[in-house]
């Protein structure tokens, strides 16, 4: 069954009088439960890629299809609702509120869903990346491996159909960076959750059901098993 | 690097804006302040000579002796010119009103300098010429219906009004004199029969010298002729000083309550400097990267603070000086006096320093803490998040720079230190409050809706801004709502809410051969007189055998200057055997009975408590007196609390009955509470029968005092509003500056689902209970003070008004909300696809 499927996507932008073609004509299929990775250069159009697979952003031309809905087609409001449900995010800066502990920022998509008095289930998750001891911790007293796990947990709370993760390891060394990489294939591999993962590194790419490269606004599959 | 400055200075636009305005607006009461004082002063030193009307002057309460006056004249110049006057208060009767007036006698030729103005154009030869005339005081002729040439009666004589005194060069400014002048001849004097034994006057001579000759010396020299304290040498110069007092004081006062305004700024600058220095880290980083040094970012960044801090000092002193301009002719005709606009340099170097220094003290440790890591912050993954609070240590050069401004706008070492203490233990109490405050906001938030928990945990765990802001806010309020509180519990004092006890004329100068008619008159008006009470003038020549001293070889601080001042004018002393209700023991027993000569015990005394602080007096102690140069001792067996406002007669030094008993003296008293027909019926019968006791009407006074109350908390309610604005000024660069911060915090809230409505209510939430907090414990605070005044310091009724603190609350709160939710708008500028890398 089809997670996520875009069709002839395209994006462009407009700087000062340059008009920047970013994505031409992308077409992509994802299964529940698979994963997939998107390689590519700086500046090929990676992000702007995962923020329209997030919703956060509007194609110029095409479809994406979540679960069979077009969210090209949806409201604000239903985009907000389906990300808070559905889709999780996991950023190369992490992105944590500065004044809410571990616990509090894993708690937060709970929260915003009106669920109270989930801080023991988000302790169970806190646990599972392996954080138990850092609950009460504000963000500026963690590492950035374990912001970086904090990041994934807040992601994974929700039991989401899909994980968007950008770069997730690339502001951390290469040890944990595999660590954190390790654990999201994990996690998402017990959830059975769809992954797209944005990445330059090809080692870890390769570490996904399909690899996709991007490169001259296209998108083109990789195979795995090449190098 | 001047051109590099100006290029950054294109950039942050908003944030130098709020620096400038917030540091202008620190400093605009302070300016306004100082303008005030130094075209006072510069007034005061113009006039100083018309002041006083001629170079020199003698003035004592008794009559100089011949051989005195000619020691004192061997000392001058050989060519002078002098005049002698006398001084008096004195019952002014016209028809069927009567008032006490202040009489005094202007001989041919005086003043020697300055010029009076009349409503009638005059020459000055003009001047009395058959001594059957008067000029007198604009509020005489407007109170008793008068006008030129109609008559008025003051002791045994009759006199026309020649002319009213518009301006008198010589007008003391005491915000409305008790008694207003009236001028006449000497002849007029005489003829008048005003002074009498025992009268209350000063007698004073004039000299003007022909030749130069410098005057404070002479005048030390003529000083030291005289043994006793009582006489008072006059030069321009002091009496300049002497008559601004009261307006120096209080501009000193309001140039305390105008550091408020200046601290608060800081505390604004502070705030602002530090998210900007948080912001250029990873720029500076990048430059020692490169290979600047810190030496040179620091001395970019030292000029780029100061030129900000010149651009808001110079706006500041534009801004004050205008404002001061724009309420000068205001401000003269509040305090009657007049005083044309005059821009000191001294004045405006020190505002000028003030602005500059500080801003500089306040900026440096943050610019030092933002320098400390160097390139390798680079490597931080959140620069932002690095710590930028400096060790509080480094703030110390600026806490001892504000404690000597306080000083120097005080006028005064202790008054400044106790401003500054003050001020300071105030901002530790709250910080201690503010803690379990917070750590409880923090706990309770979780039992709340997501917007509401997440306004309590913002404000709880951004503790720094949380409480400087709310410091700010809580220190405006209580300045704003403490006047009005003083305000009222003084006024419902003199309004004698219990209904009967103040009495409506207070009687003195009544001799000792007249007291029994008095009494006789007032028990035949069915309202008899109260708590008739002896006077005798005396000095304190001793204490415990220990004589006052004037410290040698220094100049006095304004504080030693009043103090020896204070101990060494004339005492008003008295006798009874019982207290009146208006007084209390607090220590000490009462009197035993009269005082026996015979016995080898020193007469007993009882002191007022405050005036026995004052002049360190305590129980058992040996005061010795001079009473018409009779040596007499005495010893404290009571320390008293006198209720002032009961308007009783009353005294600082109680004598034993039996030992000034046959002492010259004169007698006060008090009427009842009387209407107004009786009033006035009782005043003009009692001149009649006794032309020279003189009667002050209570009510007026009272009326008075509430005016000059009036005037003054306009004054202060003004400068507490200027630090309400700067603490609001405070709260909205907090809210920008927060807004700003937490853009990235908006994205991700957003992108999970946060409405954006729901997070903008966060931030009003946030700041709306931030001010009503503030507000309230700042109302709360005022309410504790003004009942710890009026329960010790002014010893009185405690009047809270609950509705001021309730309506500034509301106000402010509503403020807040307004300031926040219009600052929160840039809450959606932040784009949730701002979170992931663009173009990568």
């Amino acid at each position: 069954m089809s997670l996520l499927s875009i069709d002839n996507l395209s994006k462009s932008f407009t700087q000062g009088e340059n008009h920047i073609q970013i994505l031409n004509n992308l077409d992509f299929n994802l299964e529940k439960g698979k994963t997939a990775s998107i390689i590519g250069k700086s500046g090929s159009g990676k992000s702007t890629l995962l923020s329209l697979l997030a919703g956060l952003d509007r194609p110029d031309t095409g479809s994406i299809k979540f679960c069979g809905q077009d969210i090209c087609s949806m409201n604000e409001e239903s985009i907000t609702q389906l990300r808070n449900g559905k889709i999780g995010i996991v950023f190369q800066q992490f992105h944590l509120i500065s004044h809410l502990t571990a616990l509090e920022n894993v708690c937060l998509p709970l929260e915003i869903q009106g669920k109270q008095n989930e801080t023991e289930y988000a302790k169970q998750f806190m646990e599972r990346v392996g954080l138990s001891h850092r609950l009460d911790h504000l963000p500026s007293q963690l590492s950035g491996g374990e912001k970086q796990r904090v990041a994934i947990a807040r992601s994974l709370i929700i039991r989401p159909e899909l994980l968007l993760a950008d770069e997730p390891s690339g502001s951390l060394d290469d040890k944990t960076g595999d660590d954190v990489m390790n654990l999201i294939f994990e996690l998402v591999k017990e959830e059975n959750t769809g992954l797209v993962l944005v990445t330059h590194n090809r080692s870890l790419a390769t570490q996904c059901d399909q690899t996709w490269s991007l490169s001259g606004g296209g998108l083109v599959p990789e195979d795995n098993n090449a190098q | 690097m001047l051109s590099e400055i100006l290029r950054d200075f294109k950039f942050n636009k908003k944030f130098h804006l709020f620096f400038i305005i917030n540091l202008s607006f620190g400093l605009i009461g302070l300016v306004g302040l100082l303008g005030f004082k130094s075209s006072f002063q510069e007034s005061i030193n113009k006039r100083s000579r018309n002041i006083l009307g001629s170079d020199l002057a003698l003035s004592s309460r008794s009559k100089f002796s011949d051989e005195k006056i000619k020691e004192i004249e061997r000392l001058l110049p050989k060519n002078f010119t002098k005049i002698s006057r006398i001084s008096m208060f004195s019952m002014l009767k016209a028809e069927n009103k009567t008032r006490l007036v202040n009489v005094k006698t202007l001989p041919n030729g005086f003043p020697f300098y300055g010029e009076m103005q009349f409503t009638k154009p005059m020459e000055r030869s003009d001047q009395f010429s058959n001594g059957k005339t008067v000029w007198i005081y604009p509020e005489i002729a407007t109170q008793m219906n008068l006008g030129l040439g109609d008559k008025i009666s003051l002791g045994h004589a009759e006199f026309i009004i020649e002319n009213i005194v518009e301006k008198d060069p010589q007008q003391s400014f005491q915000m409305g004199a008790m008694a207003p002048r009236v001028f006449m001849s000497p002849e007029g004097e005489l003829k008048a029969k005003l002074f009498q034994k025992g009268s209350t006057a000063f007698h004073s001579i004039h000299y003007k010298l022909n030749e130069y000759v410098e005057v404070k010396p002479l005048a030390k020299k003529i000083e030291d002729l005289f043994t006793e304290v009582g006489p008072k040498v006059l030069t321009p110069e002091k009496t300049g000083e002497q008559v601004g007092r009261f307006l120096q004081y209080l501009s000193d006062f309001l140039g305390l309550v105008s550091l408020v305004a200046l601290f608060l700024s800081s505390v604004g600058l502070f705030y602002l400097f530090r998210s900007f220095i948080s912001r250029k880290r990873k720029e500076m980083a990048i430059y020692l990267a490169l290979g600047r040094t810190k030496k040179q970012l620091r001395k970019y960044y030292i000029s780029y603070l100061m030129l900000l801090g010149l651009a808001g000092t110079l706006i500041g002193l534009v801004a004050g000086n205008l404002l001061f301009f724009s309420l000068s002719s205001l401000i003269s005709k509040m305090f009657t006096f007049n005083m044309s606009f005059h821009l000191d340099y001294e004045f405006t170097l020190l505002a000028f320093i003030i602005g500059t220094l500080g801003t500089f003290l306040i900026g440096f440790p943050l610019l030092q803490r933002g320098l400390s890591s160097g390139a390798n912050d680079l490597f931080q993954e959140d620069m932002r998040q690095v710590n930028l609070k400096p060790g509080l240590s480094w703030f110390i050069p600026w806490l001892i720079f504000y404690w000597g401004v306080g000083i120097v706008v005080s006028h005064s070492v202790k008054i400044g230190s106790l401003f500054f203490g003050l001020f300071f233990l105030q901002g530790l109490i709250g910080v201690a409050l503010l803690y379990p405050f917070f750590k409880f906001l923090e706990k309770i938030s979780s039992k709340f809706a997501l917007s509401t928990k997440h306004a309590l945990l913002y404000l709880s765990r951004h503790k720094a801004s949380s409480m400087a802001a709310f410091l700010a806010i809580a220190q405006g309020v209580l300045l704003l709502t403490l006047i009005p509180q003083i305000r009222a519990g003084l006024n419902s004092e003199l309004d004698d809410v219990d209904g009967s006890k103040i009495p409506t004329l207070f009687l003195f100068d009544i001799q000792e051969e007249q007291v029994k008619d008095v009494n006789n008159f007032f028990k035949d008006k069915k309202t008899p007189l109260q708590g008739i009470t002896p006077m005798v003038r005396g000095r304190i020549t001793k204490i415990n055998d220990q004589e006052f001293a004037r410290p040698e070889g220094r100049a006095l601080t304004r504080e030693e200057e009043r103090e020896f001042r204070f101990r060494n004018r004339g005492a008003n002393l008295s006798y009874r055997s019982d207290l009146h209700e208006s007084e209390t023991i607090i220590s000490g027993r009462p009197f035993i009975g009269s005082y026996d000569p015979e016995s080898d015990k020193l007469p007993e005394l009882s002191i007022e408590t405050r005036y026995a602080k004052r002049l360190g007096i305590s129980l058992g102690d040996k005061v010795s007196f001079e009473i018409l140069g009779m040596p007499i001792d005495g010893k404290v067996v009571s320390i008293r609390k006198v209720k002032w406002t009961s308007f009783h007669p009353n005294f600082f030094i109680m004598f034993q009955p039996g030992v000034l008993d046959d002492a010259p003296k004169t007698f006060l008293g008090v009427s009842d509470q009387l209407s107004v027909i009786q009033k006035n019926s009782i005043q003009i019968d009692l001149f009649e029968k006794f032309p020279n006791i003189s009667v002050v009407d209570i009510t007026r006074v009272v009326e008075r005092i509430l005016v000059v109350l009036s005037q003054m908390s306009v004054a202060m309610g003004a400068m507490a509003v200027l630090s309400l604005l700067a603490g609001l000024f405070v709260l909205y660069s907090l809210i920008s500056h927060q807004v700003d911060e937490r853009s990235k915090d908006a994205g991700l809230f957003k992108m999970m689902g946060f409405g954006a409505n729901e997070l903008r209510s966060t931030i009003v939430k946030e700041f709306v209970i931030l001010t009503f907090t503030a507000s309230f414990f700042g109302s709360l605070g005022s309410i504790i003070i003004s009942f710890v005044l009026a329960k010790v310091v002014f010893d009185g009724l405690w009047v809270p008004i609950l509705s001021l603190p309730i309506i500034v609350t509301l106000v402010l709160g509503l403020i807040a909300a307004a300031l926040s939710w219009y600052s929160s708008k840039n809450v959606f500028k932040m784009k949730t696809i701002d979170l992931v890398r663009p173009f990568s």
